[in-house]
């Protein structure tokens, strides 16, 4: 570059264009004159020298085309060099300040780490949960349909309901049905319980799956007769059959009886679920036979792909079209029900896309106010570099040249605050993924990718505009303004500049105010979630899992021997205070079902509240620690068909009998066509939560008997000591019954709770995290800024002081600033609060977002923070000595 | 004898060769690559000019404007130490060139593999 530049570019003087097209004219006219001049001098005429000259040349024009070309990009070369070269210095001299002030810098480049680094992190989530497309081709045409009652959500299909809207609709490519039904695997290797699926050849058309090996199902497989055809999962066929090629064609023994393995799923592949997608080791075919099955057995998810161009406003109003049909032709089961089709993402993602917008949304509150507090330090050490700005101004450092060196400085160290932001991201996304709740991920691991880093470089730049652009452009102007005139008299900060500096810290403290005040809430919902505990001394029992082997039955109410063998022989064991046995735990769901109670009479168009079913053997609510409130638990003889005895929860019995005994009450189901329940009631028990920790107890019953389609059973056995501790000899006991048998997940009731609060503690530990950071992050700043503010005060303090002033009376003066400062603050976040309070609500339980009580206990932990962070400030204040002050002006 | 056109690159090493003596302008190094190959190679003389530019701008010449013989303003290019290196490049290979086509013009018939 050396050649180029020369003493011209030492004098920094402007290369252009128009000089360089004027050099190349210059130097060929040269060569054109020299040439004709020659000829002359041989004797030719002047003007037939000229032509002769041109002509040797070559096409004049042409010629100096290519060299204005080649002129051209040396331009644009030079001006980038030099571009660089500015930079260069610029960054060059950032760095040095940098290093000359390491305190200042390392405060700085932490606070911005710490913003753009949980940014990038809530970003990364963000990314591979919700910005990523569910990974079936056209996710968008993909949906989900459910056939609740008018006004309700929800409810899956049944059967005969299935086939007929099937018949009648063709808003679809292809749709089918999904249940998940866990089967035991035996015969090659240990017995072990699988989550399989039922389903269809449509689903597997719908979600566009391929078989890795084999085949998936042919639509003749399905329906009204069941081929023993099984698909089964990549990773099964890894972990089982060690990935043997041959496994295709292998009969293998599900449930006991011989199934053909005809193809392997592709490495990945996972069906939707609610909230999330789900491995399953097998898949079989689903049978769906009208004549056996129940118009008012509601058990079928099912899945579809639109047509190419139909909306699923069409598709809805063709299947309730066909709705209406039903509904009139079956009021019994189908009068109010109507068709829901929702799309596959909402049902996939849940409610995790709007909790991890809230998520961001607080990161980019942290991110703001690192900007907030980096723009004070900024603002508050370039006034204090007034002096020397003054100088280089008056050496000819223009006011732009000014701003550019200081956001160069900002950028500087922004970048490097970024730099360890995207480290904190990268090595942290693991770390991320334990303190999210499980249901938001899908399995993957977090992904830090160019669209992750690519945001991460947009916060950083943003970053270095809020926090550079104020102080740079304040302090360049102040520097070309007359501070060396006014001498030490001009080291004051102005009142512009105090005001300046004052609303940094109010900034911060308002958006401090607003995160604090939102961990409050969220911790509020969390103990509203987790302080009422309805089951007694839930930490004594032991809850396990198995499946029971029998092949659904025609007979709705059968006896269970092997649950009744099991529970006889724990019950005898010692250390076992009282077992029993469930389908559905408490906190853990639930299915519902339509009941009449004595004093009503059957009507098509009432519309009867849901009752959760239960189905639990005897000894269950104490074991489980439910209260009976009257009458006595279930025996043996309630499960005798025609005088089936029920157990009724709080609730259901207020509801039904309000002011009077629910005892000896009859109840049956409210469907008049298949009336497959009629009871009696025998007790009551107090109310318990089945859907999670957030949904109240509604009304409830506890069956005597497992209907055929329930096939799995927890065990619930209330232990003197440590529950498990007596897990050994529980699996004894139950190898002892049926060695081929596994059981399966195995916990305490403890955890009951403790996995129904997982989501929402994580949720809580992030947001305590980011209120900690935030008030960190005030507090620090408040503390930089007001430990300027004495130091450019001293002065004042000093005379003050030697005229008598007591040092309380100093300290309380920094104070007071100081305290004002995050008074004025918080009332700005208040009214923020009030802006994005209606977001926050949707995450909070058992607490309004505008809680004063909260209110004031985040105003508390503000004026503390304000307390801590200039009480050093004022007491280096109050040890002034006035003489030396003086000295040093 | 009939006139030979030049080869592409070959200007370069003309022009290289030609300023390893010393500084000159355009117009003396036309004149002087004209005269030393007894004009027969065929040069149009402009061509000379995007070569010398984009060769200063490869950084293998230097320029300045100086006082010409007939005191005139004039722009002089001079080899710099990165040019002196890339004559010599050229040099060699463009001698590995002449020889290896002269081999192959002065055998009568390929040798059979």
């Amino acid at each position: 570059m050396s050649d180029i530049a020369g003493p011209r570019r030492v004098f920094r003087l402007p290369i252009s264009r128009r000089a360089v097209y004027r050099e190349i004219d210059a130097e060929l006219q040269y060569h054109l004159d020299r040439r004709r001049d020659e000829l002359i001098a041989e004797g030719m005429a002047p003007e037939a020298a000229r032509t002769r000259a041109m002509a040797e040349f070559g096409d004049v024009a042409v010629i100096k085309h290519q060299c204005r070309k080649i002129g051209r990009s040396k331009v644009r070369r030079v001006r980038l060099a030099e571009m660089l070269d500015t930079v260069r210095r610029d960054v060059a001299f950032a760095l040095r300040q940098c290093v000359r002030n390491p305190t200042f810098s390392l405060v700085v480049v932490v606070t911005l780490a710490l913003g753009i680094g949980a940014n990038s992190a809530i970003f990364s989530v963000l990314r591979s949960v919700v910005l990523t497309p569910l990974p079936y081709p056209e996710p968008g045409r993909l949906v989900t349909v459910w056939t609740p009652w008018e006004g309700y959500n929800f409810n899956p299909l049944s059967a005969p309901d299935w086939l007929d809207l099937k018949e009648g609709s063709s808003s679809f490519e292809a749709w089918g049905p999904l249940v998940p039904q866990s089967v035991n695997l035996s015969g090659d290797g240990d017995p072990g319980q699988l989550r399989g699926i039922r389903t269809s050849a449509e689903v597997f058309q719908a979600l566009g799956a391929s078989a890795f090996r084999g085949r998936l199902f042919a639509p003749e497989e399905g329906g009204t007769s069941v081929a023993r055809v099984a698909v089964i999962s990549h990773g099964l066929w890894q972990r089982r059959y060690g990935s043997e090629p041959g496994t295709v064609g292998r009969t293998i023994l599900i449930n006991q009886e011989p199934w053909t393995v005809i193809g392997i799923l592709p490495e990945g592949f996972r069906f939707p679920d609610w909230g999330g997608l789900t491995d399953h080791d097998i898949v079989l075919p689903i049978s769906l036979d009208p004549a056996t099955q129940s118009r008012g057995s509601y058990y079928l998810r099912v899945v579809g792909r639109l047509r190419e161009g139909w909306s699923l406003q069409q598709a809805r109003a063709e299947l309730n079209g066909i709705a209406a049909r039903l509904a009139s032709e079956y009021p019994e089961t189908n009068g109010h029900r109507v068709v829901q089709i929702v799309p596959l993402r909402d049902i996939v993602l849940g409610s995790s896309p709007r909790r991890l917008w809230i998520l961001f949304g607080i990161t980019g509150l942290v991110l703001l106010l690192a900007c907030a507090n980096v723009a004070g330090l900024l603002l508050a050490r370039n006034l204090g570099r007034r002096f020397e700005m003054a100088i280089r101004a008056s050496l000819g450092a223009g006011r732009g040249r000014l701003t550019r060196q200081m956001l160069t400085e900002a950028l500087t160290l922004a970048l490097v605050g970024g730099g360890i932001g995207l480290l904190l991201t990268w090595f942290g996304s693991d770390l991320l993924v334990r303190f999210l709740p499980a249901s938001l991920l899908r399995g993957e691991r977090i992904r830090v990718d160019g669209l992750v880093v690519l945001t991460t470089c947009g916060a950083t730049l943003l970053t270095t505009l809020l926090a550079g652009a104020i102080p740079a452009l304040v302090c360049s102007g102040l520097a070309v303004g007359s501070t060396l005139q006014k001498g030490a008299r001009g080291l004051t900060p102005g009142r512009m500049r105090g005001t300046l500096l004052g609303s940094m810290v109010v900034v911060q403290f308002a958006l401090a105010f607003i995160l604090v005040d939102g961990a409050g809430l969220m911790l509020q919902s969390l103990r509203a979630a987790t302080a009422h505990r309805e089951l007694a001394e839930p930490e004594k029992v032991l809850v396990a899992g198995y499946l029971q082997a029998s092949e659904p039955s025609e007979n709705n109410i059968q006896r269970d021997p092997f649950l009744e063998e099991l529970l006889a022989g724990v019950r005898a064991l010692p250390g076992v205070s009282q077992a029993g046995a469930t389908t559905t735990l408490p906190l853990s769901g639930t299915w519902t079902s339509d009941l009449l109670s004595e004093g009503q009479e059957y009507d098509p168009d009432a519309v009867v509240p849901s009752t959760h079913m239960n189905p639990v053997s005897p000894g269950f609510f104490d074991a489980m620690g439910i209260r009976l409130l009257q009458g006595r638990d279930l025996a043996p003889e309630d499960q005798t068909e025609g005088a089936l005895g029920v157990v009724v929860n709080e609730t259901f019995a207020t509801q039904r009998w309000p002011g009077k005994s629910a005892l000896g009450k009859r109840i049956w189901a409210n469907a008049p066509a298949d009336p497959w329940l009629e009871a009696v009631v025998v007790g009551v028990v107090q109310d318990v939560r089945q859907r999670g920790l957030e949904t109240a107890a509604g009304p409830g019953m506890y069956l005597p008997f497992f209907p055929p389609s329930q096939r799995n059973r927890w065990l619930a056995i209330r232990t003197a000591g440590d529950p498990l501790a007596f897990v050994p000899t529980l699996r004894q006991e139950f190898s002892r019954l049926d060695p081929h048998r596994p059981l399966t997940r195995i916990f305490t009731g403890n955890d009951l709770y403790q996995s129904a609060a997982r989501s929402r503690r994580a949720t809580t530990r992030i947001f305590g995290i980011f209120a900690l950071v935030a008030l960190s992050l005030a507090a620090a700043g408040t503390f930089g800024i007001m430990n300027f503010f004495v130091g450019q005060k001293l002065r004042d303090i000093g005379i003050r002081l030697a005229l008598g002033a007591r040092p309380a009376e100093v300290v309380w003066l920094v104070l007071r600033v100081g305290l004002f400062l995050s008074i004025v603050g918080a009332g700005v976040g208040l009214v923020g609060f009030w802006g994005v309070s209606g977001a926050l609500q949707s995450l909070l339980y058992g607490v309004g977002a505008k809680n004063p009580i909260l209110m004031a206990v985040s105003l508390l932990c503000l004026g503390l923070a304000a307390v801590a962070a200039a009480g050093l400030p004022a007491l280096r204040a109050s040890r002034t000595h006035p003489v030396e002050v003086m000295r040093t002006e | 004898m009939a006139r030979i056109d030049l080869l592409q690159g070959t200007l370069d090493v003309l022009i290289l060769k030609t300023l390893s003596w010393g500084p000159l302008h355009g117009y003396a190094i036309a004149r002087f690559i004209k005269r030393a190959t007894g004009e027969m190679l065929q040069i149009e003389e402009g061509a000379l000019y995007p070569a010398l530019h984009r060769m200063e701008k490869r950084g293998w010449i230097g320029s300045s404007w100086g006082i010409s013989e007939n005191n005139r303003r004039a722009k002089y290019y001079k080899l710099t130490r990165k040019g002196r290196s890339a004559l010599r490049a050229q040099t060699s290979s463009w001698q590995q060139y002449v020889e290896a086509v002269g081999m192959v013009l002065q055998l009568d018939r390929p040798e059979p593999a």
